[in-house]
């Protein structure tokens, strides 16, 4: 369970957040905190790893320095009405995001996932990418929601005379190379495979050509080194909806994609 | 006369509710289920403004919001949210709704009545006029 401290004078927010945030999962629970000695008593009992702090108060401002000095793990995300007038805030904190009031539900929703992915160590310092239990938790979201699309996995494996990994910097780069691409993709990484899911309603041929696409300029990002590129994909309507059928689909369909040569993506089915 | 539709998450918050609407000025429909609310908004004569009325718990309004607003029929249809004074502090000054007003659930009659005409007006001139069919002149004899 993500605990989210949220430091503000008005009573409601938390319930109005709260509310917020049980739209996409049951994840999170807040606790509310309006000035310097309950959010200290938060802290202790509860050690919640993020604060939401409004900025527009003095008071709440406070609260957030001292908890600041009591804990040197404690993240914080910023809210205020004027954001551009937090300068110092902003480098006195150095929060994980910033939340303009009034904010839109949706990219509020955003705005925790990303600090929580971040305070956890969910996201991959080299390519960007979720881990995999932050992609799975996205994944399923979308799921829930019905979203129409495409699920994919890439294996980015490199053969020269001796078999080797993939470097470092050619992960990078190819990683690079997909979000050049597809630039709103939900992106995962577990080990030497990528995971990505885009919504698209375009029919299987535009989405296949995009992909190998996709699976090329990664190919040439890779400049002058044998990599060899094997992917699956699977589309999200035709397995309900059900991330395991994704997954177990979409691997089928990169070992079709092995079998038929180098650099290529193949759907299940 | 103003068509509007009226929902909440039981009955006993519509029966408080209604008191607002009995008068001559509304042809008014009530429900607690979303999936019939969302019918009424596909319908070939859908309301004009939809009521929603928060008695207690506020848990059931983000997600009616949401498929109010992710339904291309309703996406701009006017709404107005009656709920208690924490809630309505707090949406008012964090959350943006889109074409929504958020009233308190113990506004007077003829508040809510002249904001729900202007919704209803605002709306109405957001609409595509019809098309006219031209007069046929009159024939000669």
């Amino acid at each position: 369970m993500n605990k989210l401290l949220v430091i503000d004078e008005n009573a409601g927010v938390s319930k109005v957040m709260s509310e917020i945030l049980a739209l996409e999962s049951s994840d999170y629970t807040l606790y509310t905190a309006a000035a310097r000695i309950e959010a200290e008593d938060i802290l202790f009992k509860e050690k919640p790893p993020i604060a939401l702090v409004c900025g527009d108060s003095d008071v709440c401002v406070a609260a957030a320095e001292s908890l600041q000095k009591k804990s040197k793990e404690l993240r914080f995300l910023l809210m205020s009405r004027n954001m551009d007038g937090q300068k110092s805030l902003i480098k006195k904190f150095k929060p994980l995001g910033k939340i303009e009031l009034p904010f839109d539900p949706d990219e509020f929703v955003d705005i925790i996932d990303e600090a929580f992915f971040t305070a956890q160590d969910m996201v991959d310092e080299l390519t960007g990418l979720y881990k995999k239990p932050a992609f799975d938790m996205k994944l399923q979201r979308l799921m829930n929601k019905k979203t129409v699309g495409t699920f994919f996995c890439i294996s980015v494996d490199s053969y020269s005379f001796a078999s080797n990994p993939a470097t470092p910097l050619q992960f990078q780069m190819s990683v690079y190379a997909m979000k050049t691409k597809l630039p709103h993709v939900l992106g995962g990484i577990h080990g030497n495979t990528i995971y990505g899911f885009f919504p698209t309603s375009e029919p299987r041929e535009t989405v296949q050509k995009k992909l190998d696409e996709v699976v090329q300029l990664m190919h040439d990002a890779v400049e002058g080194k044998e990599i060899y590129l094997a992917a699956g994909a699977a589309e999200s309507e035709l397995y309900d909806f059900v991330v395991e059928d994704l997954y177990l689909y979409a691997d089928k369909g990169m070992e079709f994609s092995r079998n038929q040569g180098k650099n290529c993506i193949r759907f299940f089915k | 006369m103003t068509d509007i539709l009226l929902i909440s998450n039981s009955l006993p918050n519509i029966n408080v509710a209604w008191r607002h609407f009995c008068y001559r000025e509304y042809n008014a429909n009530a429900t607690v289920s979303v999936e019939s609310a969302m019918e009424y908004l596909r319908s070939d004569k859908p309301p004009q403004v939809v009521v929603y009325y928060c008695g207690g718990s506020c848990s059931e309004f983000f997600p009616f919001y949401r498929t109010l607003r992710s339904d291309e029929k309703s996406a701009d249809c006017p709404l107005i949210l009656l709920t208690d004074v924490e809630f309505q502090k707090a949406l008012q000054e964090y959350v943006k709704l889109e074409n929504t007003q958020v009233m308190g659930i113990s506004v007077n009659d003829k508040t809510l009545m002249d904001v729900i005409r202007n919704e209803a007006r605002k709306s109405a001139s957001r609409r595509p006029a019809p098309s006219r069919r031209p007069h046929n002149p009159p024939s000669r004899r």
